[in-house]
């Protein structure tokens, strides 16, 4: 690559951006399903205080890792009325498969299907593992990393220091809502790459 | 809009893909000149596959053009960035065996692969895949080891080093050409470390952890099998090299020491090694040179700590492999060896030092160094909270020390020397250099006494060893090599002291029994040396030599039977016991029965042509039968091979000169043996020469005994044959009146003693 670091930030952003607010999907929320085949809205509820959508995959080696965490929060959080969904977008895995896997990996929230990535597209999701939090009437509030763990796909800290799921799910368990006045803002997640799961 | 400015660091990976992704939502339909099975298939198949591919240590397959395709951001930026293929060392400087990387040619031709929407292409273009050896890459081992039962490593967490203790059931020495370690679950083994331990240190450890194996680095009583690095990283073969030969002792304990990393679920690990024996003792031995800088302190915060050291090179070498090992604060490593000639040669440059991918690396061509080279290595640390590796945050301070928490400066050189003898005098200077860094150091001091003693350099070792004793006291092993020293130099009586002591600090030392008991053997101590032989095998059932000792000692005892039966288990657990099979043949001899003698001693000497007790009792048999000269090859063999049947021999002269029954006294070998004696033991002593003059006088040359007891008597005055005076003035007169010397005594049977 020619360019230079800042322009190349600059022209990153732009493209990131571009596709967070456009997304690619026509039709809101197609084809996505629970793995007995029901049409499913995730992001919607409510009754809920937030849903909790989690992009991960199988076969994804950082996906799997963060599978203790991701069933923590469940457990710390769902009780306190926060939805939580496992979403399966890459289209080859089967609703056997998922089943196997979340049985191999200790899930036992709710999961989903999007083989036509119409929640990746809701969710502005790249990688997985990655987040996307909603309000109850469906607002995206965050979408990105668990936690900073990972510093990139290939470098792990040896802890999490800044856990940004669970610092959005308290903020709105006191009543605050994270806007632009919030400290908190949505955290690019590192992992393996949606698009390449279509 | 910040919150989305990506980190820099993530820029190529992460942003590389992000901007190909960003123009327009599905593949560009344009016409794709990079393919799947032209062009990508080729490259994954010659630099990936070996790992990436199922049942082995990469968490995805790239065998297939789908698997590789659900991948294609990943393989774009994580090959752009060179962290795909792993390799550290920097590319061109120095070539190493097996390098992992593409070339930036490949590297573009995946990019454009994936810019271009990963496409599959025509299937006619697509390359066979690689074959791959199943199972053990080397074949069916000689041994395999594994272990009880498997470890469960936790779904969560930082990584862990565990030790797994895997007894070796091996009855015998062995030369062992070849290790492979099959990890069991290769995906979270990110690599592993085989050590060996003779001490049970291990084991006690093991048994002490209610898990399998003991977590930690530290090795405890484990060291580094013949002192070499044998290692396991991801997709590596095993290297076999009859030069890197290490001798397996048996009632050894294997120690693997996997460094394991947690996937998200719970898995099993239950890693198998196998093992490759080699009759042949390699002619040139590589060994393990260990530099290291134990002087690190880095405060929390520093960024650039800098740990060096340098080690000048007595000796002329050849390095075949080189493994730096730090841990996780080190940021660059480097080595490289000055010349005496002013030149320098680069031995190894990791700019981006990553733990988590440490390997060891062996050279295409091994790297020449001619005496009087200097190694010199330099690494660098960074205990800031820039260093995203770093374990503590916020930063703490951190001490040289075993655990991943700690910090370590090693860089192992895998050499041959020039001269095999050379290995003495490079371990010499290896411990020479740590003394000059820390004269207390008491290892330094307890393996210079090793090195100096291999050099015959006996009265040096023991300085060291005493100066290895007064820093550790308790330590048994520094006692134990002192016990080996005294027995090397002849002193029975400290050297039984000391095995002794020993014994009262490490009840179950795995060898100080049997050595005790060979010294009191010596001695003549014979039911003390029964005792602790029996005492030996109790604690080590399956090692033959134990065994094969005891049955020559009962045979000294005259206890026929039991010898014979000692020397039959021996032979069961190991048939190749040279001790036990030489035992047969005195076993044999003691009943007369010398044809058979003389069978199993040359049976003996087929298998190892020094076998100084075989060619001792086959000796004796060719003299009385009259084959002098054969005889006295074979006695000159035995001695060279172990000097102690210097003191056989002149027993058995002196028997054969003065023994009462006519049957068993036989001049003329008494004088062939006493000779032989006396021109073999350097330095004139009193007691052998009086045996010779014993042995003229019973063969009739009278004056000529006369004149060698005159010399005997002026030796022994003012010296430790002082004792001896009075019985040499009395066979003197005898002598000067023509009588020679009868005793009833037998002093040596001649069973040879280990």
């Amino acid at each position: 690559m020619s360019m230079d670091a800042d322009r190349g930030r600059t022209v990153m952003a732009l493209a990131v951006f571009a596709a967070a607010i456009h997304g690619c999907d026509p039709s809101p929320l197609s084809g996505v399903q629970d793995i007995d085949g029901n049409p499913v809205d995730p992001t919607t509820d409510s009754t809920a205080l937030a849903s909790v959508t989690l992009f991960i995959e199988s076969g994804c080696p950082v996906s799997n890792r963060y599978a203790p965490e991701i069933q923590s929060l469940y457990q710390r959080y769902a009780p306190r009325g926060v939805n939580f969904w496992l979403v399966y977008p890459d289209s080859a895995t089967s609703p056997q498969a998922i089943r196997e896997h979340m049985q191999d990996y200790g899930y036992s929230m709710p999961a989903v299907r999007d083989p036509e990535h119409a929640l990746v597209g809701r969710a502005s999701a790249q990688v997985t593992p990655e987040a996307a939090i909603f309000l109850g009437d469906g607002t995206l509030v965050y979408h990105g990393r668990i936690d900073n763990r990972y510093v990139d796909v290939t470098t792990r800290r040896p802890q999490a220091t800044v856990h940004d799921v669970a610092a959005v799910l308290d903020e709105l368990l006191e009543g605050k809502l994270p806007g632009p006045s919030s400290k908190l803002t949505s955290q690019p997640a590192f992992g393996c790459y949606i698009r390449d799961f279509k | 809009m910040r919150g989305l400015l990506l980190p820099a660091a993530a820029w190529t990976t992460t942003g590389l893909y992000l901007l190909l992704a960003s123009f327009g939502c599905s593949p560009t339909s344009e016409e794709a000149t990079v393919t799947f099975n032209r062009d990508v298939a080729p490259i994954m198949f010659h630099h990936c596959v070996a790992c990436h591919r199922p049942g082995e240590s990469a968490p995805f397959s790239l065998l297939s053009y789908g698997e590789a395709k659900k991948r294609a951001g990943l393989i774009a930026g994580l090959t752009a960035s060179r962290f795909m293929p792993p390799w550290q060392p920097e590319r061109g400087s120095v070539e190493f065996q097996g390098e992992r990387t593409l070339s930036d040619e490949e590297i573009q031709l995946v990019l454009q692969w994936v810019e271009q929407g990963a496409v599959e292409g025509d299937p006619a273009d697509l390359p066979a895949p690689p074959e791959f050896t199943e199972g053990w890459q080397l074949g069916e081992p000689d041994v395999v080891v594994t272990m009880q039962e498997p470890y469960m490593l936790p779904a969560d967490g930082v990584d862990i080093f565990r030790n797994f203790v895997l007894p070796i059931p091996v009855s015998a020495p062995r030369w062992v050409k070849a290790v492979e370690l099959r990890p069991g679950n290769p995906r979270i083994v990110h690599h592993g470390l085989i050590l060996v331990d003779r001490s049970r240190s291990s084991r006690r450890r093991d048994e002490e952890d209610p898990e399998p194996g003991f977590p930690g680095m530290d090795m405890a009583g484990a060291e580094a099998p013949g002192g070499l690095m044998v290692g396991w990283t991801p997709g590596k073969s095993p290297v076999v090299d009859e030069r890197l030969a290490w001798r397996l002792e048996s009632g050894t304990d294997l120690v693997v020491q996997l460094h394991m990393l947690p996937s998200g679920k719970p898995e099993l690990v239950a890693p198998k090694v196998g093992l490759y024996f080699t009759e042949e003792v390699p002619r040139d031995r590589a060994f393990s040179l260990l530099m290291r800088n134990d002087e690190i302190d880095i405060p929390a915060g520093e960024s650039d700590y800098l740990v060096e050291d340098s080690l000048e090179l007595p000796v002329a070498v050849e390095i075949l492999g080189i493994y730096p090992h730090a841990h996780y604060l080190a940021k660059s490593v480097e080595a490289h060896a000055s010349l005496p000639d002013g030149g320098s040669r680069q031995l190894i440059r990791i700019p981006n030092w990553d733990f988590n991918w440490q390997d060891e690396y062996r050279y295409k061509r091994p790297v020449q160094l001619p005496a009087g080279s200097s190694i010199h290595m330099r690494y660098a640390y960074d205990n800031s909270s820039a260093n995203i590796r770093n374990p503590n945050d916020p930063p703490e301070r951190v001490r040289f020390g075993n655990r991943s928490s700690d910090e370590m400066a090693t860089l192992t050189l895998q050499v041959v020397p020039e001269q095999p003898a050379d290995a003495h005098r490079l371990r010499e200077a290896v411990m020479r250099r740590r003394l000059e860094k820390d004269p207390d150091d008491w290892f330094a001091h307890s393996g210079l006494a090793n090195a100096l003693s291999a050099q015959g350099r006996v009265e040096e070792a023991l300085l060291q060893i005493r100066k290895a004793i007064r820093l550790r006291p308790r330590h048994p092993e520094v006692h134990y090599n002192l016990a080996n020293t005294l027995m090397v130099q002849g002193r029975i009586g400290p050297a039984i002291a000391a095995y002794e002591r020993v014994l009262a600090l490490e009840p179950d030392h795995p060898k100080a029994h049997n050595n005790l008991a060979v010294a009191f053997q010596r001695r003549g101590q014979l039911e003390r040396a029964v005792h602790h032989y029996r005492e030996q095998i109790a604690a080590s059932p399956m090692d033959a030599l134990p065994r094969a000792n005891l049955g020559a000692a009962l045979l000294e005892q005259g206890r026929l039977e039991a010898a014979d039966q000692e020397f039959r288990h021996a032979l069961v657990l190991d048939p190749n016991s040279i001790t036990a099979l030489e035992g047969r043949g005195d076993l044999a001899r003691a009943r007369g029965r010398l044809k058979e003698a003389e069978r199993r001693y040359r049976h003996a000497l087929s298998l190892e042509l020094e076998a100084p007790g075989a060619h001792y009792g086959l000796a004796v048999i060719l003299l009385a039968r009259g084959e002098q000269e054969s005889a006295v090859a074979h006695f000159r063999s035995a001695v060279k091979g172990d000097r102690t049947y210097l003191g056989t021999l002149d027993g058995d002269a002196w028997r054969m000169a003065t023994h009462p029954d006519p049957e068993i006294r036989a001049p003329e070998q008494a004088l062939v043996l006493a000779t032989l004696a006396n021109e073999l033991t350097g330095q004139p002593r009193p007691k052998l020469l009086s045996t010779l003059a014993a042995a003229q006088a019973a063969s009739g040359q009278f004056e000529q005994a006369a004149a060698t007891m005159e010399r005997a008597l002026a030796l022994a005055r003012g010296g430790r044959a002082e004792r001896y005076i009075p019985e040499f003035r009395e066979r003197l007169a005898l002598y000067r009146r023509g009588l020679a010397s009868i005793e009833g005594a037998a002093p040596s049977s001649g069973a040879n003693r280990r």
